[in-house]
C-alpha cells in the first residue's frame, strides 16, 4: 500500500514538473505586460500631445519647435519599444501585434516627414504674418503728397489687410483678391517712382509668402491631424489587452487541467490524499470563479475602451472650438495693436487689451479645469479639512462672482446664520461654489436673479444655488456630471463641460451629496449637502 | 476616467515643456497655470546639468583625442573638432595628412546633444550614424570600428576602463557608444544670453539692440529653441537664390536632396545652432562667410529679403557673441 502511494506521489511530482517545464515560457509575466501596456499608453498620450503642440505652433502661441522635436523623438522611442511584444504571448499573437506595430511605424514615419515639412513652412509663414502689421504701419507712414503714391499706398494697405485676413484660410475669395493685388503691385515699373522702395518690396515678398504657404501649411496640418494614428494605437492597445487576457485565461485553464489530473490521481489514491481533495475542489471553484471574473473584466475593459473613445471625441470637439475662438481673438487684437497702436486712442487700445486678457483668462480657466479633473483622476486631489469661517467664505465667493459677471446679474446670498468656524475643505468648497455660481450666471438671462442660500441642518451645511435660467433638459440630467458633457440646449454659450464634473468630484471627496432640480425655461436648482462639524476651538 | 488624467498630463507637459516623471507631486501642486512664459518664448536657456554615465564619457574623452582610432594612426576627432576652436577647425575645409579635404565646412561638436538631426543637411537621425560616417570617410578617420578596436585593444588601461563602463567590455559597439556619450556631454550652458534669459545678467545696449533686431527681422523664426537652431530644416535661400548668386554649384550644395532625392529638399539644410557661433568662423556649409558680420548680412539678404547696413549687422553679431557658453564651467 505504502509503495502504491509513493508511486503515485512520484507520478504527481513528475506530472507537475512536466507541466511547469512545458508552460514555463507562457506564464504571464505581469511586469513585462505592464511595461508593454505602459509603452502603448504613453504612445497614445504623445500622439494627443502632438495634436496640441501642432495647433500651438500653427497659431503662433508657441514660437519654438523644441516641443515638436521632443514629441517626435518620444514617439520614435516608443515605436521601437512597441516592436518587442512581451514574450509570454504565443508566437501567433506576437506576430499579429508585430504586423500592427509595423504598419503603425510606417504611418509614424510618413507623419514625421509631414511634420518636418510643416515646421519648415510654418516658421517662414509665421514670420511673414508677424511682419505684415509692422509693414502696414510703415506703408501708412509714407507721404501722401503725390497721387500715384497715394493710390499705391491704398492698394498695398488693402493687400496687407487681406493677407492678414487670410487667417481664415478657406476663403477662396480673399485668396483670389490677394493674388490679384500681388500681381498688380508687383507689375514691372509699378514702384519705380515711389519712395521707400525697399519697404514696399519687402511687403510684397512677405505677402507672397503668406499667399503661397498658408494653404500649404493648412493642408499639412489637415493631413497630419487626419492620420488615424491615435485611433490605430488605441486599436493596438485593445488588441493587446484581448491577447493578454487570452493568455491569462489559457494559463488559468492549464492550471485547472492540472487540478483535474491531480484530482484523478488523488481519487484513486489513499485516504491521506482524500483529505486534501476537499481543498483542491475548493481551489478548483476559486479557479473557475477567477475564470468567470476574467471574462467579466474583459468585457469591462472593452466597455472602458468604448467610453474612452467617446470621451476623446467630446474632448476634441470641445477644445477645437473653445481654443480656436479665444486664440483668434488674441491673434487679431494683438496684431491690430501692433499695427495701429500709435494711431489708436487709449480707450480703444484698452478695449483690445481687455479682449486679450479675458480670452487668456478664459483659456486659463479651462486649462485649470482640465488639470483639476486630471489631478482628481490621478488621486492627487485630496480632502484637507480645516477651520473655516463659513460666513466670510460665502460672502467672498459671492463677491467675486458679482465682479466676474460685471453686475449683469443680481446675485443674492442668504445665510448662513452666524456661527463659530466649521471644519471643511476651503479649496473644494470654492470649486463647488465658483462653478455653480458661474454656471448659474452663464446660463440665465441678463438681469435675472441668482440666489445662493446657505444653512445648517444638524452636522450638515446645505448650499443651495438657484437661477432663473434656461434649465437642463431631462435627458441630460443623468449625464450632466460626466466630463465634457454639456446640455443639449446650451446653444452658442461657450463652455467646456467641465464645471459640473468638478463640482461632483469635489462634493464626493468632501463626503457630501448633490441634488439637482431643473425645468427647461424655468430655472435650475443645485443643492449640496456637506457634513461640516462645528469647530471646537 | 483615465483620459482626464491623460489630457491633463499632456496639457501640463505641453504647457511647461518638461516631462519629468519623478516630480508629479510638485507638478500637481504648482499653483496657477504654467501657460509657459519661458516655453512660449522662442529661445530658452540650455539646461545646466545632464544625465550621462560619467564612466562612458571618460572613456569617450580618451578615444576622442586618440589618433590610433584612424586608419593610418595620424588623425583623431580632435584634428577636425578641436575643443579650443569652438569644436570645429577654424578653416573652411580641412587640411589633413594624406586625405582629401572634406566637402563641407567642419561644424562644431558642441551642443550636438540638442540637435534634432546631424550633419549640415541633417541626413543622420542618430549620432551613431554620424560617427559611423566620421570613422569610415576617407577625408576623416579613414578607418573602421573593427580596426580601431584592434588598435587600442593592447592598451590595458582602455580594457579596464571599458570593462568598468560596459558589461560587454571593449567592442565596436561600446567604442562608438562611448564616443557618442562624450559628444553628448559637450554642452555649453550659462552663456551670457542664457543668464540674461534667466534674469541673472544683463546685455549691453549694443547687444540688446542686436537681440531686438534678431527678433524683429525674423532670424528668430528659424534660429530658435534651446539650441538657437538645430530643430528644423530650411532652404538656404528662402527669398532669393543664394547659390545662383554665389555660383560654382557643388554636390554638397544640394543639401537634404542628397539624402532624400526629393525636389522639395533641394538646397534644404538643417538650421544650424548659433550657440558659440563667434568661435566657429568661417560660416555656412560652404565656409564662404569669413566673419560673423558677413554671415549675418548674407542671412538677412537671402533668408529674409533685407539689406542690412554695417551697423545693423554688427549689432546682431554683438548679440550672437553673447551666445558663447561655458564648457565645464570655463568660457569657450
Ligand atoms: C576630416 C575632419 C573630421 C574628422 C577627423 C572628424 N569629423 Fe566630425 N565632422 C566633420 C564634418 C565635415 C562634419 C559635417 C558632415 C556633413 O555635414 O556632411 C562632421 C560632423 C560631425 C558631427 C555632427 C555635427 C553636427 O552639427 O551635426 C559630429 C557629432 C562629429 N562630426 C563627431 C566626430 C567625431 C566623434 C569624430 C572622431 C571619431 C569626428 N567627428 C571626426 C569633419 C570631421
Ligand atoms: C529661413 C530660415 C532662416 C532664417 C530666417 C535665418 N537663418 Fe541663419 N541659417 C539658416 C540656415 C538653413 C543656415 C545654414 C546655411 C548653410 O547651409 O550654411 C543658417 C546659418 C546661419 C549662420 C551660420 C552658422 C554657422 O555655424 O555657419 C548664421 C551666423 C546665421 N544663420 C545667422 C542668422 C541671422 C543673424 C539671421 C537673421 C538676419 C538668420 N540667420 C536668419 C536659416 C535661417
Amino acid at each position: 500500500m505504502l509503495r502504491y502511494t509513493q508511486a503515485l506521489t512520484l507520478l504527481l511530482v513528475l506530472a507537475f514538473g512536466g507541466y511547469r517545464a512545458w508552460s514555463w515560457p507562457r506564464r504571464v509575466d505581469s511586469a513585462s505586460s505592464e511595461r508593454y501596456d505602459q509603452t502603448l499608453r504613453s504612445m497614445l498620450a504623445l500622439q494627443i500631445e502632438l495634436t496640441a503642440e501642432l495647433m500651438k505652433t500653427r497659431s503662433g502661441l508657441v514660437s519654438n519647435y523644441d516641443g515638436l522635436v521632443r514629441i517626435e523623438a518620444g514617439l520614435h522611442d516608443h515605436a521601437q519599444r512597441a516592436q518587442q511584444a512581451p514574450r509570454f504571448l504565443p508566437t501567433a499573437a506576437r506576430e499579429q501585434l508585430r504586423r500592427t506595430v509595423d504598419s503603425l511605424e510606417r504611418a509614424r514615419r510618413a507623419t514625421e516627414e509631414l511634420i518636418e515639412t510643416f515646421k519648415t513652412n510654418n516658421a517662414v509663414l509665421r514670420n511673414s504674418i508677424r511682419f505684415l502689421p509692422v509693414a502696414a504701419a510703415e506703408i501708412d507712414a509714407l507721404s501722401d503728397a503725390n497721387p500715384e503714391t497715394r493710390a499705391y499706398k491704398q492698394r498695398a494697405a488693402a493687400l496687407v489687410r487681406d493677407v492678414l485676413l487670410l487667417h481664415d484660410w478657406n476663403d477662396q475669395a480673399i485668396l483670389a483678391r490677394v493674388s490679384e493685388s500681388l500681381r498688380a503691385l508687383a507689375a514691372p515699373g509699378a514702384t519705380d517712382r515711389l519712395p521707400a522702395k525697399q519697404e514696399l518690396s519687402l511687403v510684397l515678398l512677405h505677402a507672397g509668402i503668406v499667399r503661397e504657404r498658408a494653404p500649404v501649411v493648412d493642408e499639412l496640418v489637415r493631413r497630419i491631424l487626419s492620420e488615424p494614428t491615435p485611433a490605430r494605437t488605441e486599436a493596438l492597445l485593445s488588441r493587446y489587452t484581448v491577447l493578454q487576457r487570452a493568455a491569462v485565461l489559457r494559463a488559468e485553464r492549464d492550471a485547472q487541467l492540472l487540478f483535474g489530473l491531480a484530482l484523478c490521481s488523488v481519487l484513486s489514491g489513499s485516504a491521506w490524499i482524500m483529505l486534501r481533495m476537499r481543498r483542491t475542489a475548493q481551489q478548483l471553484r476559486v479557479a473557475s470563479d477567477q475564470l468567470s471574473q476574467a471574462v467579466a473584466s474583459l468585457r469591462v475593459e472593452q466597455e472602458k475602451q468604448r467610453e474612452l473613445a467617446e470621451l476623446k471625441s467630446r474632448f476634441v470637439s470641445m477644445t477645437s472650438h473653445e481654443f480656436r475662438t479665444p486664440l483668434s481673438t488674441i491673434m487679431s487684437s494683438s496684431e491690430m495693436l501692433a499695427a495701429y497702436s500709435d494711431k489708436w486712442s487709449v480707450e480703444k487700445k484698452e478695449q483690445h487689451f481687455q479682449r486679450i486678457r479675458s480670452s487668456v483668462q478664459g483659456m486659463t480657466r479651462m486649462l485649470d479645469g482640465i488639470l483639476l479633473i486630471g489631478r482628481s483622476d490621478a488621486g492627487m486631489l485630496s480632502f484637507n479639512p480645516a477651520r473655516l469661517d463659513l460666513g466670510k467664505f460665502c460672502a467672498d465667493a459671492v463677491e467675486s462672482a458679482v465682479l466676474a459677471c460685471r453686475a449683469d446679474h443680481e446675485i443674492v446670498l442668504e445665510g448662513p446664520e452666524p456661527e463659530p468656524a466649521v471644519i471643511a475643505d476651503e479649496a473644494l468648497l470654492r470649486h463647488m461654489v465658483d462653478n455653480l455660481l458661474s454656471n448659474a450666471v452663464k446660463y440665465s438671462p441678463r438681469g435675472s436673479k441668482v440666489l445662493m442660500k446657505v444653512s445648517r441642518e444638524g452636522q450638515d451645511v446645505v448650499l443651495d444655488v438657484r437661477d432663473q435660467g434656461i434649465g437642463i433638459p431631462d435627458a441630460d440630467q443623468k449625464r450632466l456630471f460626466e466630463t465634457f458633457h454639456r446640455g443639449g440646449n446650451v446653444g452658442t454659450t461657450s463652455g467646456s463641460g467641465l464645471g459640473l464634473s468638478i463640482v461632483k468630484r469635489a462634493v464626493d471627496l468632501h463626503g457630501g451629496s448633490l441634488a439637482l432640480e431643473s425645468a427647461v425655461g424655468v430655472g435650475t436648482r443645485f443643492t449640496i449637502r456637506l457634513p461640516c462639524p462645528r469647530s471646537e476651538a | 476616467m483615465k483620459l482626464g488624467g491623460l489630457i491633463a498630463a499632456t496639457l501640463w507637459c505641453a504647457g511647461c515643456g518638461i516631462v519629468d516623471a519623478q516630480q508629479p507631486a510638485q507638478a500637481a501642486s504648482s499653483a496657477g497655470l504654467p501657460v509657459g512664459e519661458l516655453r512660449g518664448a522662442a529661445i530658452v536657456p540650455l539646461p545646466r546639468g545632464q544625465q550621462l554615465d560619467t564612466r562612458k564619457v571618460a572613456v569617450g574623452e580618451r578615444l576622442y583625442t586618440d589618433t590610433r582610432l584612424s586608419g593610418d594612426g595620424l588623425v583623431s576627432c580632435q584634428s577636425c573638432h578641436a575643443l579650443g576652436k569652438g569644436g570645429a577647425n577654424g578653416e573652411s575645409r580641412s587640411n589633413l595628412p594624406g586625405r582629401p579635404p572634406v566637402p563641407v565646412n567642419v561644424p562644431s561638436v558642441f551642443n550636438v546633444a540638442y540637435d534634432f538631426r546631424y550633419a549640415w543637411n541633417g541626413r543622420y537621425e542618430r549620432l551613431e550614424d554620424q560617427l559611423d560616417f566620421a570613422m569610415t570617410a576617407a577625408a576623416a578617420m579613414a578607418g573602421t570600428w573593427a580596426r580601431a578596436v584592434q588598435a587600442v585593444a593592447p592598451d590595458s588601461s582602455y580594457m579596464a576602463a571599458f570593462a568598468d563602463a560596459y558589461p560587454e567590455g571593449l567592442t565596436e559597439r561600446s567604442m562608438r557608444d562611448a564616443l557618442v556619450a562624450y559628444c553628448r556631454s559637450l554642452t555649453t550652458p550659462d552663456s551670457r544670453f542664457d543668464q540674461y534669459l534667466r534674469g541673472e545678467g544683463t546685455l549691453g545696449e549694443h547687444e540688446q539692440r542686436g537681440y531686438e533686431a534678431f527678433r524683429a527681422y525674423g532670424c528668430i523664426s528659424c534660429h530658435q529653441g534651446q539650441n538657437v537652431g538645430g530643430n528644423m530644416y530650411q532652404r538656404f535661400g528662402v527669398m532669393f537664390d543664394y547659390f545662383a548668386d554665389r555660383g560654382d554649384l557643388r554636390p554638397a550644395d544640394l543639401g537634404r536632396y542628397n539624402a532624400t532625392h526629393l525636389e522639395r529638399d533641394r538646397y534644404m539644410f538643417r538650421v544650424p545652432s548659433l550657440r558659440n557661433v563667434e568661435k566657429t568662423a568661417p560660416y555656412f556649409h560652404d565656409g564662404s562667410a569669413k566673419t560673423l558680420e558677413e554671415a549675418v548680412t548674407t542671412m538677412a539678404r537671402y533668408q529674409l529679403g533685407r539689406e542690412l547696413t554695417a551697423p545693423q549687422a554688427s549689432e546682431i553679431a554683438a548679440f550672437l557673441r553673447t551666445l558663447t557658453g561655458k564648457y565645464r564651467g570655463e568660457p569657450l
